[in-house]
């Protein structure tokens, strides 16, 4: 039988947890648990040519044993969910779509699975590692000079969104939020003189 | 009973056991004008000593120690005003006679061994950030304060109202956690790195501290005063 319900499968040791998980999520109107397996051995016995799940929401604990950064190569074409209660390394998780917290309430982890279905190239927006670019540092010196938005998008001739997005980019990288912040850098990295902030 | 994350502080737990268990709390009894040496009387005890609400005292307590904790919306209305306010005014006046006082202290410090021009930038910076920090308090106690307490004895100001407040209540600690990522980052290697690591100790205490005033601000004393004027918009 089919159902426009999108299919969510639960790899998870606890009886207890993956009971509640599928409780929670067949209750909802856009989501049903179609199997659910206590680890990733059982997972891979199940039939070849059955289809993959949209959604699979695991225990990181669980991938302990398989390749490293393997997540994604595991479960190639569904969205992959983190199911969390216990210290996980970070460079872990980012490998996964979404995470839901035990103490997430139900609203919550509904709310999680409809944004996860919805963004299918999310992977790309954080872009906090790496050095800042030729044009990230050039806005940052107009930021640190005083320049408004528009004056940076005429002078660029960028729209001002762009310029907005630039200076997210540059706070995700360097960490450094404020005006007088970006001050402080350029001038710690002799992007600008003293004489030219105002 | 063994210890636990979801444990929180209660009236019968002995004082000096409360600050054994987050050392953070030390440096809020002055606030109270609670002293040190408890000797092995109860938190209870404590409060009676030096009359304070108990109720009140407890909740700053769990909100300094549990990240999660949020006292339930009963709790809040036995909680009296006039004595959170005076916590708050207390925290400003260590805030910036202990906490940025020290920072600014240890920096200027740490930039004695930076260049000169380094250490203009920096000092620049941080009286930026300061001035922010003590007109931000500087509002909340000539304005906020006032006219809660005008709400208390039952005079309402039309003029304002606590929305405006929380509209005000704007980010200060943006520059803060800039100056973090400058210390860690970007002042060249040759700073003095021991001198570095006692700035940033600092930075990071005084933030999280100011994080719990900011909750106790947002989670407790507006939730109240909102309460406050409802009762007094429906007479």
């Amino acid at each position: 039988m089919k159902s426009d319900k999108s299919s969510v499968v639960v790899i998870e040791a606890s009886e207890l947890l993956t009971a509640g998980l599928i409780r929670t999520i067949d209750d909802s109107a856009s989501f049903r648990v179609t199997e659910s397996y206590p680890d990733v051995a059982a997972y891979r016995k199940r039939p070849s040519e059955a289809p993959p799940a949209q959604i699979i929401i695991i225990n990181p604990a669980l991938l302990a044993d398989s390749r490293r950064g393997g997540v994604k190569a595991l479960f190639p074409d569904s969205r992959i969910v983190a199911l969390l209660y216990s210290y996980i390394n970070r460079d872990l998780l980012q490998s996964f779509h979404e995470v839901i917290e035990i103490y997430d309430k139900p609203a919550a982890v509904l709310h999680k699975l409809e944004s996860v279905m919805g963004h299918n190239s999310h992977e790309s927006s954080g872009s906090e590692a790496g050095e800042l670019s030729d044009r990230e540092r050039e806005i940052l010196v107009a930021v640190a000079k005083g320049m408004m938005n528009k004056e940076i998008a005429d002078l660029c001739n960028i729209s001002i969104h762009t310029v907005i997005s630039h200076r997210k980019n540059i706070s995700g990288k360097t960490g450094i939020k404020s005006v007088s912040g970006f001050v402080v850098y350029a001038l710690l990295n002799n992007l600008i003189k003293e004489y030219e902030v105002k | 009973m063994k210890e636990n994350k979801y444990l929180l502080f209660s009236g019968g737990m002995k004082m000096a056991d409360v600050v054994l268990r987050n050392y953070t709390i030390a440096s809020v009894l002055p606030r109270f004008d609670v002293q040190l040496g408890f000797g092995e009387k109860t938190l209870s005890e404590v409060c009676r000593k030096y009359g304070v609400n108990e109720e009140f005292f407890l909740m700053v307590c769990n909100i300094h120690s549990s990240d999660d904790y949020f006292p339930a919306p009963a709790e809040l209305m036995k909680i009296d005003v006039a004595g959170l306010i005076r916590y708050l005014e207390k925290s400003h006046a260590y805030y910036t006679e202990h906490r940025i006082a020290t920072i600014e202290r240890r920096l200027g410090d740490m930039a004695a061994g930076c260049e000169a021009a380094h250490r203009v930038i920096l000092q620049k910076f941080f009286s930026e950030y300061k001035q922010e920090v003590i007109n931000h308090f500087d509002y909340e106690e000539s304005t906020v304060f006032p006219y809660i307490g005008e709400l208390l004895a039952g005079r309402a100001n039309v003029d304002y109202h606590i929305n405006q407040y929380e509209e005000n209540h704007s980010n200060i600690d943006d520059k803060l956690s800039d100056l973090k990522n400058i210390i860690i980052k970007y002042l060249p290697e040759n700073c003095s790195s021991e001198a570095r690591n006692e700035v940033l100790t600092d930075i990071f205490l005084f933030e999280e501290d100011l994080d719990k005033h900011t909750r106790i601000e947002d989670k407790i004393l507006i939730p109240i005063v909102r309460e406050i004027e409802k009762a007094h918009e429906k007479r």
